[in-house]
């Protein structure tokens, strides 16, 4: 499986890059695996089991953290140090670490500062790693995604998932020795692609640090550098990159594969990159965390672009998708219903039994019923859209019932009801937060908005309007037809 | 010339009286994230017939509506 392959890996690259960082600072797989015995070794000390949060932003030592508990058979909970306070102690109250590596201060469990972890990290090595903890039916990984009851949930994600996942990603993307760059944080699913694909394979990891500043001109100069050969992308990332027309084959020569997902991949932009990058092979790629990075894959063409709706592709082998009506029963092809995922990509449920109704089993094998709905036509899937009150948001997954209760929490709100704002393509483009505040309670939009952060990260954060009254249908439910038309 | 630019950014970043508060840093105000900025600047280029390459301009001209209106002026001449 993939960890003896991983192993394999990390003792024979030797000096091969396996890890460089947006300050251009790189990290062979000789020193990768000296970092990841270190830690092995201080989890096996302190006898560390269940769970343990790594907490970071993109760090070596988050990379080595991970690979290590999953040598020591222990699930690792990836989180970004964007992530606001309030989400951080959500997500440890529910998974109930044994221990946090990163700098959060709580006293719920033992912590290793980054400082400490950098020093256990380049002791000299005195445990090798000789067995891989780890069994196919063990959590290898807990990922927390937008809730609809305004806590995140924890998806818990297994050996043998990954195992599956990656050994398709390899397949679908051909990868040999590559350069992989990463423009995800570990936190958000899109990353296990590039994370994994990179140890699979020998490949140096390259990491594209923090974007916040559009300053295009580092951001281009660290893209030219790094002579990727492939990438792992939401397609809202590439449109950005794609602002600059020096984003093309003269800039990055090697590049020979983008990898989609995360998002729907709209015609435009991959008719752009075929222009910028005449050769590349472009693929998209379609999948909830519930099930592993991606369960659907489709190499496009240049011929596929003339197509209005992008196809997301035909399931990986050991997948099944089952388009279907309300009672589960499969539709013939050309007709909308709700994709249900069975077989070996779909995760262990969620943490706690959260969602228990997502997860089902159809046919005597794990399944799990999306919410997307879409549509099969001459073999291969096109998303529609969902059917509830999950959106896709620059790649990110949020439940609009997350961020209205997450409002609600605030003294001053009385109502809340949010609403996405979309294209003429139906592509979210925003998200508006309509609030009634309590009576003899002074407040502005920007209190809300700033409080609201502290409880959400940044990409959830709604622009906030203040409104006399929530408006109501005939039917006494909110009108957030009225509320778009209206106010958006 | 500013006024048509800061309707666009109010219509695209959903912020409201961004005239009473024009000074403010657009980044730092998060007026502007990856998405916002990638439909502005498409749109500046479809409404005032111009190309903006973002790698040749000064990171700190996307805080700051008077020197995106300068960089708007001097693409058009």
């Amino acid at each position: 499986m993939i960890f003896d392959v991983i192993l394999n890996t990390l003792r024979t690259e030797g000096a091969s890059a396996a890890y460089t960082q947006d300050d251009g600072q790189t990290f062979s797989y000789n020193e990768l695996y000296k970092f990841v015995c270190n830690i092995y070794g201080y989890l096996l000390s302190k006898k560390t089991d269940g769970n343990v949060i790594v907490y970071g932003h993109k760090e070596v030592y988050m990379k080595a953290c991970m690979l290590a508990c999953s040598f020591a058979g222990i699930t690792y909970i990836p989180v970004d140090s964007s992530t606001p306070e309030e989400r951080v102690s959500d997500i440890i109250n529910q998974a109930e670490p044994s221990l946090i590596f990163g700098d959060i201060e709580t006293t719920f469990c033992k912590t290793v500062s980054s400082d400490e972890i950098n020093r256990i990290m380049n002791r000299p090595v005195q445990t090798e790693i000789n067995e891989i903890s780890l069994k196919p039916d063990d959590i290898c990984y807990m990922i927390f995604t937008s809730g609809s009851t305004g806590q995140p949930k924890g998806v818990k994600v297994t050996y043998s998932n990954l195992d599956s996942c990656i050994k398709w990603v390899k397949e679908i993307t051909g990868s040999k020795k590559e350069v992989i760059l990463n423009q995800a944080n570990f936190s958000f699913d899109l990353s296990v692609a590039d994370f994994y694909l990179s140890l699979v394979t020998g490949s140096e990891h390259f990491i594209i640090g923090d974007i916040s500043g559009f300053d295009f001109s580092s951001i281009f100069r660290r893209l030219e550098k790094s002579g990727a050969t492939i990438a792992v992308f939401t397609p809202s990332f590439a449109d950005l990159l794609m602002l600059d027309r020096s984003f093309s084959a003269e800039l990055l020569p090697k590049l020979h594969t983008i990898l989609f997902c995360g998002e729907k991949l709209s015609t435009k932009t991959v008719q752009k990159l075929f222009r910028r990058f005449p050769d590349l092979k472009i693929i998209n790629s379609y999948g909830p965390t519930e099930c592993t990075f991606a369960v659907t894959s489709v190499l496009l063409t240049k011929d596929s672009v003339l197509e209005e709706n992008i196809s997301i592709g035909s399931p990986k082998k050991d997948v099944e998708i089952i388009i279907c009506d309300e009672n589960l029963s499969p539709l013939p092809d050309g007709e909308t219903g709700e994709i249900m995922i069975a077989g070996a990509s779909v995760a262990d449920g969620y943490l706690n039994n959260y969602g228990r109704k997502a997860f089902i089993e159809y046919d005597g094998r794990k399944a799990y019923l999306t919410g997307d709905l879409a549509y099969r036509q001459k073999g291969l899937l096109y998303y529609k859209s969902r059917k509830d009150n999950q959106i896709k948001y620059k790649g990110y997954r949020i439940e609009l019932t997350d961020i209205e209760s997450n409002l609600l929490k605030i003294d001053s709100v009385e109502e809340a009801c949010v609403v996405a704002k979309r294209n003429k393509n139906g592509d979210v483009t925003g998200i508006f937060g309509f609030v009634k505040i309590k009576e003899n309670c002074s407040t502005d939009v920007q209190s809300i908005e700033k409080e609201l952060s502290s409880k959400l990260p940044l990409y959830m954060c709604p622009k906030v309007r203040i409104i006399n009254d929530i408006p109501l249908t005939a039917n006494g439910k909110r009108d957030v037809k009225k509320l778009s038309e209206e106010y958006i | 010339m500013k006024e048509k630019i800061l309707d666009i950014i109010e219509e695209i970043s959903g912020i409201e009286n961004l005239r009473e508060r024009e000074s403010i840093d657009l980044l730092d105000h998060e007026v502007f994230d990856s998405l916002a900025l990638v439909m502005f600047l498409n749109t500046l280029e479809d409404e005032f017939d111009i190309e903006i390459y973002p790698t040749q301009i000064d990171p700190s001209t996307w805080r700051d509506i008077d020197k995106i209106t300068e960089l708007v002026e001097s693409l058009m001449e």
